[in-house]
């Protein structure tokens, strides 16, 4: 089930949200529970539900063990966990792409049908969610969380589940704990307000680019130069209306459920340097790869070496967590490779104007965009080739009309534009309201064409 | 907030339901009307109207007129096919509007309502059918026939039944292709300084030529043994028809560059369909329709669209054994040029009775 659905907004939300308004204790975390597993259950196939229910059952008994056993053995109580979500993302995302590529180092042909599954939704996000909790266990830096149905809310709770923001158990458990014993007080105004704006740039700016950047990224060979710089600018607004469109509603929804989701975007174009950006980018994620995955390995504890050498990995397999494609691992190491760049010029860097810095960063964003939206190496290189006008320019056909008129819009959005995490969204003027609600009612009619979101793939 | 908000919203949804449920561009609501002149066209009546029709309606009306030899269903693509092209005995077109797999399953119960077995049936394959996200809801004019081809007694279903069907109408009196439809509709029929509202299809006697004369928008034309055809009036010249071939790559219509895998639900669904028709002793033949040359030249160089074509091509051939399966995509395959082309993958009936002319003969193969 998407969040841009008529099945959703009309039989879903306000089924799920009128019966939990009245309900108190674990009765109330139990229905929000069973509500999201429907949710999940409809967001692809039933099957989904196993691998999840694997995750959540294995690591809420390891949390519960590790404050019961004796210290040596707390150790083989994370290993489990940790192979056991390792292992079940490593099976359902990564087996085939290293089979492939085994297969393309030895020359050989291999097909093996037991790795063709389809990636259940969500795993990459509620796996890293289920590990934090484990792993904050045995720093010592939680507790085991001793009510189940808490626990599958912090997991499950559908506003977050399939696509973040990567919530920490620490932020979403305590709220699950508040409205179990006071109920939902919901907060309408703010909640529907941004749940109105994600879906506007979902459905408006997102998908509109990509129709009309699709088919042209798909004949990356013969684009020219417009096209290959318009499908480049597009795609970088169409990832991040997309993305923050969806993390827009999910802490909507979160508001009707008085519950608040942490917010992960920042006005991320606005950006003036690489560190930057993923302050502002997907934020909740840079905050798990900075805690689990670079802290982990050294920081910059170890001197200048050691702390490029753990950029460059934290990112590159930051980028792999995007997906089962050398590509997503190029993106990433191209990004540890800007954010060292960027510590050693750093310096120089920040005696450049505001406005220079600004762009420059966003210049090296969309470069990387390059090879997350390519499908391949190779549709990667001939977009380069495109952007630097080995095609020639190409025919500016209407396609491309519409597609740079969306690009200058959306630019002046993301460039202009305020955030609606630093206003009052849920007190807005008349005249706000009003063209809010128009373009509402426009995104409702327009959602029959609606995509699913990028990041349901992550 | 509070109020500027809900009453925008709530207005302009209104009046898009409003608009689409007025104008009703599908002809759902005439459905009745639909199906009792389909069961009185006679073989020379020709049906037409300004708006859309309920297309399930008329072929549940034709179905009850009369059992056919040669069955055709499929979307538009193939929609122009006629009796006299196959000369294989009584044929009825039985195309419809953005066809789905529950049609075809729908058509199953309407053929054993009427204890109709047709000698053949010729099934229409386009890319799109076998893509979910290219479904429509106007199978619902069909809901009861769906019922029962899946076997449902009474119970939560049938009850079901009546809410599931007013769920598919304000879905598609909610839709942007319904809303955009019906205002370009009322826009015409403004500037043509007629009522904006539908005029009731109806049964002309030939020549065709003359209900087209009179027509200020597209008009829909069905014969009584289902082709259609386009008003030339309306139709595209040699340069818009090379534009909209050029253009089906990028525009997309259907899905078919995004699509990213076949849907191994439908698909099944489609070989049980194929199992049930021959079980019941119809020889039936799978057709994929052609493309203009332009538009299937440049579907076929996006590697990844010929590969998942490919694809389809060798999962329609191993649907069902003993079923015919004739891949036509490549309009080179019929000996079908640009010239006979309406647009981007409507066949002229010059190409139409090249494709016939495969279908009748692959019929003469089979014993």
């Amino acid at each position: 089930m998407l969040f841009n659905s008529l099945e959703f907004l009309l039989l879903f939300m306000p089924l799920v949200l009128g019966v939990a308004l009245r309900l108190r204790g674990n009765w109330l975390l139990g229905w929000l529970a069973f509500a999201s597993f429907v949710f999940y259950g409809f967001a692809g196939h039933a099957w989904f539900l196993i691998p999840m229910v694997v995750t959540t059952l294995l690591d809420f008994w390891v949390g519960r063990r590790l404050e019961q056993v004796p210290r040596e053995r707390r150790k083989a109580y994370l290993l489990l966990s940790l192979v056991g979500n390792l292992g079940l993302l490593g099976y359902f995302k990564y087996s085939g792409l290293l089979v492939r590529s085994a297969a393309a180092i030895l020359g050989t042909s291999t097909h093996l049908s037991w790795l063709e599954v389809v990636l259940p939704a969500g795993i990459s996000f509620y796996t890293f969610q289920t590990m934090s909790y484990v792993i904050d266990i045995y720093r010592g830096d939680a507790h085991a969380e001793k009510n189940f149905f808490a626990y599958i809310g912090f997991v499950a709770f559908f506003p977050h589940l399939v696509a973040g923001p990567l919530t920490r158990h620490g932020q979403l458990i305590p709220q699950l704990h508040e409205i179990a014993a006071k109920g939902i007080s919901a907060r309408w105004s703010s909640g529907i307000a941004l749940f109105s704006i994600g879906l506007c740039k979902k459905v408006l700016l997102a998908d509109r680019l990509g129709s009309w950047l699709d088919p042209i990224v798909a004949h990356m060979p013969s684009t020219g130069l417009w096209g290959a710089w318009l499908s480049l600018l597009g795609y970088a607004l169409q990832i991040y209306f997309d993305f923050s469109g969806y993390s827009d509603m999910a802490v909507g929804l979160g508001r009707l459920f008085a519950i608040e989701l942490p917010q992960n975007f920042d006005s991320p174009y606005q950006a003036r340097d690489p560190s930057d950006f993923w302050r502002r980018w997907h934020i909740t994620l840079s905050v798990w790869l900075r805690d689990y995955l670079y802290i982990s390995l050294g920081g910059n504890r170890r001197g200048a070496r050691r702390t490029q050498l753990n950029l460059l990995l934290t990112m590159t397999l930051g980028g792999l967590w995007h997906g089962a494609n050398w590509t997503f691992a190029i993106w990433g190491l191209f990004h540890g490779a800007i954010l060292v760049g960027y510590h050693a010029t750093r310096d120089g860097w920040d005696r450049w104007p505001p406005v220079v810095q600004r762009l420059v960063t966003f210049a090296l964003v969309c470069v990387g965009w390059v090879f997350f939206r390519a499908p391949t190496v190779a549709v990667a290189v001939s977009w380069f080739a495109g952007l630097a006008g080995g095609h020639g320019l190409g025919a500016f056909d209407p396609t491309l009309y519409k597609l740079a008129a969306w690009v200058v819009g959306g630019l002046a959005i993301c460039m202009l534009g305020t955030n609606p995490y630093r206003s009052d969204v849920g007190n807005l003027s008349a005249a706000r309201a009003t063209l809010l609600g128009a373009a509402t009612a426009a995104a409702v009619v327009l959602m029959n064409y609606s995509s699913k979101f990028l990041y349901f793939q992550f | 907030m509070r109020r500027a908000y809900p009453l925008t919203l709530l207005s302009l949804l209104a009046a898009v339901f409003a608009l689409n449920a007025t104008v009703d561009l599908a002809g759902t609501r005439g459905g009745g009307e639909i199906e009792s002149l389909a069961t009185r066209q006679r073989r020379d009546d020709i049906l037409v109207s300004e708006v859309e029709l309920d297309q399930r309606a008329w072929l549940r009306g034709r179905l009850h007129a009369a059992c056919p030899d040669v069955l055709i269903a499929g979307s538009s693509t193939i929609g122009g096919l006629t009796e006299a092209m196959l000369g294989n005995g009584s044929t009825l077109n039985a195309w419809l509007t953005g066809p789905t797999i529950e049609d075809y399953e729908a058509t199953l119960t309407l053929l054993g309502d009427v204890r109709c077995v047709p000698k053949q049936i010729v099934i229409g394959v386009d890319p799109w059918l076998l893509d979910r996200t290219q479904r429509n809801e106007r199978w619902r004019t069909l809901y009861w026939e769906l019922v029962r081809y899946r076997g449902a007694r009474v119970g939560a279903r049938e009850l079901a039944g009546p809410a599931v069907l007013a769920w598919a109408t304000l879905k598609e009196r909610l839709s942007f292709v319904s809303t955009l439809e019906s205002a370009r509709w009322a826009l015409q029929r403004a500037r043509a300084a007629k009522p904006a509202t539908s005029p009731a299809p109806h049964l002309v006697a030939p020549p065709v030529e003359r209900a087209c004369a009179a027509a200020a928008s597209e008009l829909r034309v069905r014969f009584a043994d289902g082709h259609f055809i386009g008003c030339p009036q309306f139709a595209l010249d040699a340069a818009g028809v090379e534009n909209v071939a050029n253009a089906y790559t990028r525009g997309d219509p259907h899905g078919v560059v995004a699509c990213e895998e076949l849907d191994d639900e439908l698909l099944t669904r489609l070989r049980e369909i194929v199992r049930r028709h021959r079980a019941r002793g119809s020889r039936v033949v799978l057709l994929t329709p052609p493309y203009h040359p332009l538009t299937y030249q440049a579907l076929d160089a996006v590697p990844a669209v010929h590969a998942r074509l490919a694809a389809l091509d060798r999962a329609l051939a191993e649907l069902a054994p003993g079923a015919d399966f004739l891949a036509l995509r490549d309009p080179a395959r019929a000996g079908c040029e640009a010239t006979e082309f309406n647009d981007s993958h409507h066949a002229r009936p010059s190409c139409l009775e090249k494709v016939a002319r495969v279908v009748t003969g692959a019929a003469a193969l089979r014993p």
